[in-house]
């Protein structure tokens, strides 16, 4: 017994001494998890030391940060029942606990010259507080070395208050009043951005982030000391909404559209059929009628599109709580007897700018969505709707939005072929090709199929490239002003020509 | 306080992230569970917590199992310990010995890491890992016979081939 115990023990050491001597990458203290997530401690208040010689510097930078009001807290966990647009049952909704978690912290990368990104990150929010919610999104970001940066996105709030000998400091405090959000920087070695795509993306970033908390609307940007912040040239003096920083020369106003479809056949519901994401960018939603009787596919009834503020009213299905800024909600009308059936739900997508969908699966879906870009709704034959949201800024406008040629694509034939959708005076879209030195070297006109209703018409053209033309051309798609002749919506598709 | 806190992390987390890739056997997943752990113990809170090493490992280890990710390339993981010379412990005995421990029951693995590479007492085991005191002395046994059966296996193996 004696000896089997000692043998066990010989074993065990040579094991014990196994395990010393694997060689492991040691995450250094500054960049482990948890001093990168916010701490209850720091009231909101965070700094990262980074460089050889790190130096945590001390956490004195003022704490001004107030704590909400319980009774200003928005009804993000709440649960009502979603707004139905016409008869379809209430909805019980399960929704997830907001408790703290891990991968559980919303945040946005950007792009060049595209809408932000939008990705959850490992994070723990030890403080229920929104300010403190605020401040926490953004270190996160800050400390970014931990954080997986989506593919083809950047982090520009990862260069922001450099390390200058061998220290930097960073400090962050947030203070909420109605629906704005005032943020301060300390960040006593500067922005750390150059040029104006930076700037701008980086100003993309930190609106998107703090206007995720919900309830807020606005994000007013100050460096510590100042009324305004300047990053590297770009003056930010006034609060800011997703809709100032997207890139979209419109924003989808509030309101609803209607639109007659075929209401004799009874039991028609409609299918979500197909979505196409193109995560941050595009957001593409086929629905198709089929009648509940048959199960064959059929015309769809009559639908209502309503395009507004998320009020709370659809529950989040979030890990982290906040629900979505605004909701599209897309309405069939039941012509069967009884109930459209059908069971309430909201399925968490959490695509940029989808967030989720929620409805009956039948004749009502929500769409909850980060910010009011543009949107459109058009029908290929009547038994589909296509509801489109977003797309790249530079090919959408208030009436035309084209789906290829993409910016910056590539030609080697003599013809482009144009495909997208239009709502403009008697369908009638205009062309026009400018060469590198922005000379109109031809242009045309082609017919969507639909004019000025209420649903976008869609169009599929061939765009004649005239001999010798070569190098960077521009494409412009838009309407003529049937009051003034004057071109409106106008989309300008850079592209190539080899 | 954060001064504090680096100081348990510089001491600890080398142990803990070698503890936890010798049991889990995959380094992404022992990085993983170690960085999660000491979230626990933060949110928890210094003060609250007795035992830091041993509460370290433990909820490392849960951590570990619970995303199951097991590599199967362990040999390979292993073939890059770098060789110590003490003439007796060569590179590939201990790499055969992690190969071994890798081969026992997920809850014997974060037992014998306890015992012999935390140092734990029979009672701080009973108590972190939840089992009777009494049956800890008999568990270890098995667990240790068992990985000496698999560690000569495989070198009788290597030893046939060459």
């Amino acid at each position: 017994m004696i000896d089997e115990r000692q043998d066990d023990e010989i074993l065990g050491r040579a094991l014990a001494r196994a395990i010393e001597t694997i060689e492991v990458n040691e995450t250094a203290y500054e960049r482990s998890r948890f001093v990168s997530a916010p701490s209850r401690r720091l009231f909101g208040l965070w700094q990262l030391a980074s460089g050889a010689a790190a130096v945590i510097l001390a956490l004195a930078f003022g704490l001004w940060l107030t704590r909400p009001n319980d009774t200003q807290e928005p009804a993000a966990g709440s649960l009502k029942p979603a707004p139905t647009a016409t008869a379809s049952p209430q909805l019980a909704i399960p929704v997830s606990s907001a408790a703290p978690d891990r991968d559980n912290v919303w945040v946005y990368f950007t792009r060049d010259s595209l809408p932000p990104l939008g990705a959850y990150v490992r994070g723990v929010f030890t403080d229920g507080s929104r300010e403190v919610r605020i401040a926490s999104r953004l270190s996160l970001l800050r400390g970014s070395r931990i954080t997986p940066v989506p593919a083809g996105a950047s982090n520009p709030l990862a260069l922001v208050a450099p390390v200058q000998n061998g220290s930097s400091t960073f400090g962050v405090g947030a203070r909420i009043d109605g629906e704005t959000a005032s943020v301060e920087f300390e960040i006593p070695t500067g922005w750390g951005i150059h040029g104006a795509t930076q700037s701008r993306a980086l100003l993309q970033q930190l609106v998107y982030v703090i206007t995720e908390e919900a309830g807020v609307r606005y994000a007013r940007i100050t460096e510590q000391g100042k009324a305004n912040a300047v990053i590297d040239g770009l003056v930010v003096d006034k609060p800011l909404s997703r809709e100032d920083v997207f890139g979209y020369t419109v924003r989808a106003a509030t309101g609803s559209i209607s639109f007659g479809g075929d209401d004799k056949t009874p039991f028609v519901g409609a299918d979500l059929v197909t979505r196409d994401i193109q995560d941050g960018t595009l957001v593409r939603l086929t629905f198709e009628g089929r009648n509940r009787s048959t199960n064959a596919k059929a015309s769809l009834p009559s639908f209502t599109i309503s395009f507004q503020r998320n009020d709370g009213s659809v529950p989040h299905n979030r890990a982290d709580g906040a629900p979505p800024a605004y909701l599209l909600a897309i309405g069939f009308q039941w012509n069967g007897t009884g109930s459209s059936g059908g069971v309430g739900h909201v399925e968490r997508v959490d695509r940029a700018p989808l967030r989720l969908i929620a409805g009956d699966s039948n004749t009502s879906y929500q769409l909850g969505l980060d910010d009011a870009r543009p949107w459109r709704a058009y029908m290929p034959d009547p038994t589909l709707l296509i509801i489109e949201i977003g797309g790249d800024p530079r090919t959408v406008s208030d009436r035309i939005a084209v789906t290829a040629p993409k910016p910056g694509d590539r030609f080697a034939g003599d013809i482009v072929r144009a495909t997208g959708s239009a709502r403009v005076f008697e369908a009638n879209v205009s062309w026009r090709l400018r060469d590198a030195n922005e000379k109109a070297v031809a242009n045309g006109h082609f017919n969507a199929s639909l004019g000025t209703s209420q649903l976008w018409g869609t169009f599929e053209a061939s765009i004649a490239i005239p001999p010798g033309l070569h190098g960077s051309i521009t494409l412009e798609v838009y309407e003529v002003s049937p009051q003034d002749g004057s071109d409106r919506g106008m989309v300008k598709i850079p592209l190539t020509v080899s | 306080m954060i001064d504090r806190w680096r100081e348990v992390y510089e001491r600890e987390y080398p142990r803990l992230l070698r503890a936890l890739l010798a049991i889990g056997r995959d380094p992404a997943a022992a990085e993983d569970a170690a960085q999660e752990a000491f979230v626990k113990a933060h949110r928890t809170g210094l003060d609250n917590i007795e035992k830091l090493p041993a509460w370290l490992l433990v909820v490392g280890v849960r951590e570990v199992f619970r995303k199951g990710r097991w590599s199967t390339r362990e040999r390979e993981l292993w073939a890059s310990l770098p060789a110590r010379n003490d003439g007796f412990d060569t590179a590939t005995d201990r790499a055969d010995l992690l190969a071994a421990l890798g081969e026992l029951p997920g809850r014997q693995r974060g037992i014998v890491v306890a015992r012999y590479f935390y140092g734990l007492s029979y009672d701080e085991i009973a108590e972190h890992f939840d089992i009777k005191s009494g049956t800890v002395g008999a568990t270890l046994h098995q667990a240790i016979e068992r990985l000496r059966q698999i560690h000569l296996a495989g070198r009788l193996a290597r030893g046939a081939m060459r």
